[in-house]
């Protein structure tokens, strides 16, 4: 080609990018929603951008997505949600295959539980009643395979001996007849019932083929039930009336309805009934998965109609402006709280971080709500003044705000660096010369671990220059999100400071944010999600190869809130838990309690917001007749 | 022809220009001035070698301006006043001459600095992988035989690497103290990232020469140093080195901004360079996510690595064309041809018809 032709070539192609680029509206639009009454019918078509990583095995899974799956449509366990949000008791747990609240005896010890009578397990197994035993075999595969959420099953007599290979079963789970299920504890638990709401506790059905199978249909299947789930919820996996467990489990084939990273197929489950939690509205629910496919992508396929939502916990930006700017999609996004909290974890066993005036000073030093502008803005959370969720307190805390600058601006602020610079010199091992900097050698090239991403390496980047400004310099090293969680559950590997720590709670209840995050005894030696090494003792600190000796803990704390029955008692004890974690510990740094942000197609009628799975709740939404796929 | 005069004596011929022409000193040529006289008739490769210049001459700058000019740094960050309180970057003003980025930061500044950070890596990685290519090729193309086979197989292994998931692997083992062998080198960085890029292109470049050489290696005049006792590193060097040149610096000015490119795609995959080095690459990656709603953010750098990218092509095609003896002939030719045609028409022999003589400057 000619120089002339392809300088011409150039400009014109300059030309389309430029016709490309629209300029959005800029008018204001809130959110709405589409109140229409909900009929039963239609396809509901779910688009995602990722995958569940353990291929729905219940016993497995980690995170959120699936979850909310089991939830709304899968599994039904002893107790469990209303799908709805907090206002409407969404955080509370109600009898689901249980009869009623359980009975528990005087010393808070025992439970007994009594199952709704009569109900059965959708295909194959539909003439197959839900039984005690079921629930067993649930939590003994769970120890078995790993499952990680099985902590907090820990407190029922007999687990560790089970999990340990000591025992063949479980002491403390009794069936006493097949409708009568008793639970032991080693000690109290005012969360019990929310221990039972977990996809991990959901019923097994025996194997009809094999009766002495350990695990019934999941037998064999150790490591993906998934493609075998029978279903106890309202909805199966398309094709399970297909699965034949009276073959070995290496010559079982999974159900059509679940193909491993491109989609799966509920239908309505014949043997569901006696359910008031869960409405059901549609059909079928067909769930496509594109993943790595651009989130605004997927947003635009909604906004278009082709699918009618899309699983996320935000809109891009791009989307954000265009929902606000065109009234007419109004009554298609909603924002909701999430209980999920974003914050920066500081190592008490590195230096300079094992100082609690430096760590004081670091709380003082960022700027919140620049973070938060990056993030979104308000549309992206609430400013973090604690590390608990206000809602899992009661609202105790919404006042609370110890490290308080102007604006939540930080060291961007002159007052907020003032108080940032007032604490650092009161570390005077860091702070020799009382300048409020810290002037020694340990206050530079501290590694920082963040994640890649536009907005995140923003952020990352605030951080550092907020730092800076009192003599803390880091060293931010951005890795893929599998990376930097491999670098930062290493005890061993002494992470200075995490950039991007986050939690969603697994159930409605305090506890969920410090059992794992907060206390010592869970100090892992792989997948540790206490980053900070909260509580570590000597001998751990010694283990992980840290030269620190001591760093502080609250354990007892957490055992006392943990064994506080459920009521006012047991929020107040959390919120001074929180007090303590913030002041005296102050290992993170709070930043937002995020917000989620839904879209729906416009066939989508009820919208609601469960939030439990801090998602739409698909099994209370409808679909306009005739609208979308039929 | 001498014209005879009355006297019978010889009648010298009146000097015309021609004549004092050819008594002129006839001066030679370099090949260096053929070169340049070649290159500099090329108004595209001129205008090309301008623009590049232009680019140096800013990223070289980059400090002053920042410092002395605007007043912001390449880190320095606005976010009360260049973003909206969603987080929505602000356009370009009297203060922000290109707007700022997702991150609050000065987006003029930025590119400067990029352009730093995208010409030293492509330019610093394509030299790397010239040399490392180049060598390669020659040896495998000259040596024929085992060589040949051992270089080319070593070089399908490089190509067949996955190569983003050995440098998400190098940044995730090496990113962190206490890092991995090779220190600096295998750390998140400038470094890094060249000698990634250099490491997995080269076998590129080294098929394309080892091509060239297996066919100049039985020229005639490889024949006739090789029988002058010329060494073998001597007729690598001498004879055929030059004679690829050419396709070497044409392919070379076509990876320049390809490497650009890759480094974007390193970086955002974290083992590019860190957010605090800014690149071109770097910033046409955060684009992405914004430019519907902040235009600016893809444009300037997006002109930026356009300009570049033309610039370098443009000055490799007038290099090739004023290096390659093939395509000066075709040029010779082409201009001769032209001439011929002019000549015609001046007696009016094109069509059959009479046409005045025109002066022709």
């Amino acid at each position: 080609m000619s120089r002339v032709l392809r300088v011409v070539a150039v400009l014109a192609v300059l030309a389309l990018v430029a016709g490309a680029c629209t300029k959005s509206s800029t008018s204001a639009s809130s959110p709405g929603g589409s109140s229409a009454a909900p009929v039963k019918g239609g396809t509901l078509r779910i688009i995602m951008n990722s995958d569940v990583t353990h291929t729905m095995d219940p016993q497995i899974e980690y995170y959120q997505l699936p979850f909310a799956y089991f939830r709304c449509c899968l599994l039904r366990t002893l107790f469990s949600y209303n799908g709805q949000d907090a206002a409407h008791d969404g955080t509370k747990v109600f009898p689901d295959l249980a009869d009623g609240d359980p009975q528990v005896s005087s010393d808070g010890l025992t439970y007994t539980i009594h199952l709704k009578q009569g109900l059965k397990y959708g295909d194959p197994l539909g003439n197959v009643s839900i039984t005690a035993p079921d629930f067993i075999r649930a939590i003994e595969r769970g120890y078995t395979v790993g499952g990680p959420y099985m902590g907090y099953y820990d407190i029922i007599q007999g687990a560790s001996d089970y999990s340990s290979g000591k025992a063949k079963t479980i002491s403390g789970m009794k069936a006493l007849d097949p409708n009568t299920l008793q639970i032991t504890l080693t000690k109290p638990a005012g969360d019990f019932e929310y221990r039972f709401a977990m996809a991990a506790s959901a019923p097994i059905p025996p194997n009809p083929s094999d009766p002495n199978a350990k695990f019934g249909v999941a037998t064999g299947h150790d490591e993906s039930y998934g493609p075998f789930l029978v279903a106890s919820g309202p909805y199966e996996f398309q094709g399970s009336d297909k699965l034949d467990f009276s073959v070995p489990p290496d010559k079982q084939k999974p159900v059509s309805g679940y193909k491993t990273g491109r989609s799966m197929v509920f239908v309505r489950n014949p043997q569901w009934q006696d359910d008031s939690l869960r409405k059901a509205y549609v059909n079928q629910i067909d769930v496509t998965i594109h993943v790595g496919e651009e989130a605004s992508t997927q947003e635009k396929a909604v906004l278009n109609d082709e699918y009618d939502t899309v699983f996320e916990n935000g809109v891009t930006p791009e989307t954000l402006q265009t929902l606000k700017g065109d009234p007419s999609l109004a009554g298609q996004w909603f924002k909701n709280p999430s209980y999920g909290n974003y914050y920066i974890t500081m190592n008490l066993a590195v230096p300079p971080f094992d100082d609690l005036n430096v760590r004081k000073a670091v709380n003082f030093a960022i700027n919140k709500e620049g973070w938060r502008r990056l993030a979104g803005g308000e549309d992206s959370g609430s400013i973090a003044t604690h590390y608990t969720p206000d809602p899992l307190l009661n609202n105790l805390l919404k006042d609370y705000n110890y490290y308080a600058t102007p604006d939540n601006a930080g060291a961007d602020d002159p007052a907020g660096l003032a108080s940032a610079m007032d604490a650092m010199k009161l570390a005077t091992k860091y702070d020799t010369n009382g300048d409020g900097k810290c002037d020694v050698a340990a206050c530079n090239n501290i590694t920082a671990i963040g994640v890649v991403g536009t907005q995140s390496e923003a952020q990352d980047a605030l951080i550092k220059s907020n730092l800076a400004k009192i003599g803390i310099n880091i060293n931010t090293v951005e890795l893929s999100n599998d990376a930097a969680y491999n670098k930062i559950f290493d005890p061993k590997a002494h992470i200075p400071m995490v950039l991007f720590s986050g939690w969603l709670m697994d159930y409605p209840d305090a506890y969920t944010f410090y059992w794992f995050t907060n206390y010592g005894g869970n100090i892992l030696d792989a997948y540790n999600t206490n980053y900070g090494m909260i509580g570590a003792t000597p001998a751990q600190l010694n283990k992980y190869g840290y030269k620190v000796t001591s760093v502080p803990g609250m354990d007892s704390t957490i055992d006392k809130c943990a064994a506080t029955p459920a009521g006012d008692a047991r929020y107040q004890c959390w919120a001074d838990a929180d007090k303590e974690l913030n002041e005296q510990i102050a290992a993170y740094v709070p930043l937002t309690i995020s917000t989620n942000i839904n879209i729906v197609s416009s066939c989508v009628t009820n919208y609601t917001w469960d939030v439990f799975d801090s998602q739409t709740a698909f099994d209370q939404i409808g679909l306009k007749p005739g609208c979308g796929k039929s | 022809m001498v014209q005879l005069g009355t006297d019978a004596e010889p009648i010298a011929p009146e000097p015309t220009d021609v004549d004092e022409d050819i008594n002129q000193e006839i001066v030679g040529r370099s090949p260096m001035q053929i070169f340049w006289t070649r290159f500099f008739r090329d108004r595209f490769a001129v205008v090309g070698l301008i623009v590049i210049a232009i680019i140096c001459a800013l990223a070289l700058l980059a400090p002053v301006i920042s410092q002395h000019v605007v007043h912001h740094g390449p880190n320095d960050i606005y976010l009360f006043q260049m973003t909206t309180s969603d987080g929505i970057p602000k356009g370009p003003n009297k203060q922000f001459w290109f707007g700022a980025d997702n991150a609050g930061q000065d987006l003029f500044v930025r590119v400067l600095y990029g352009a730093r950070t995208s010409l030293v890596i492509a330019l610093f990685a394509t030299g790397m992988e010239m040399v490392i290519g180049v060598t390669a090729g020659i040896i495998a193309g000259f040596y024929r035989g085992k060589t040949d086979t051992a270089i080319s197989r070593f070089s399908d292994i490089v190509l067949s690497l996955p190569v983003l998931l050995l440098a998400l692997g190098l940044a995730s083992a090496c990113g962190v103290p206490p890092g991995c062998p090779g220190g600096p080198l295998l750390r998140p960085g400038l470094l890094l990232v060249s000698f990634i890029i250099a490491l997995f292109s080269w076998p590129y470049l080294s098929r394309i020469v080892r091509g060239q050489v297996l066919s100049l290696r039985e020229k005639e005049f490889v024949e006739s140093a090789r029988a002058m006792g010329a060494s073998n590193a001597r007729i690598m060097r001498k004879e055929i080195l030059p004679n690829i040149v050419a396709p070497i610096i044409v392919y070379t000015t076509l990876i320049i901004p390809a490497n650009i490119l890759f480094e974007a795609a390193l970086s955002y995959l974290g083992v590019g360079v860190p957010r605090s080095t800014p690149s071109w690459g770097r910033e046409l990656s955060d684009a992405t996510t914004w430019f519907q709603v902040a235009w600016w953010m893809m444009l300037f750098p997006g002109l930026f690595l356009l300009a570049t990218t033309l610039a370098f092509n443009l000055v490799g095609d007038g290099l090739r064309d004023a290096l390659d003896p093939r395509a000066a002939a075709m040029s010779f030719r082409r201009q001769h041809q032209k001439r011929r045609e002019h000549k015609a028409k001046a007696k009016g022999e094109v069509q059959g018809q009479p046409v005045a003589i025109e002066e022709h400057g």
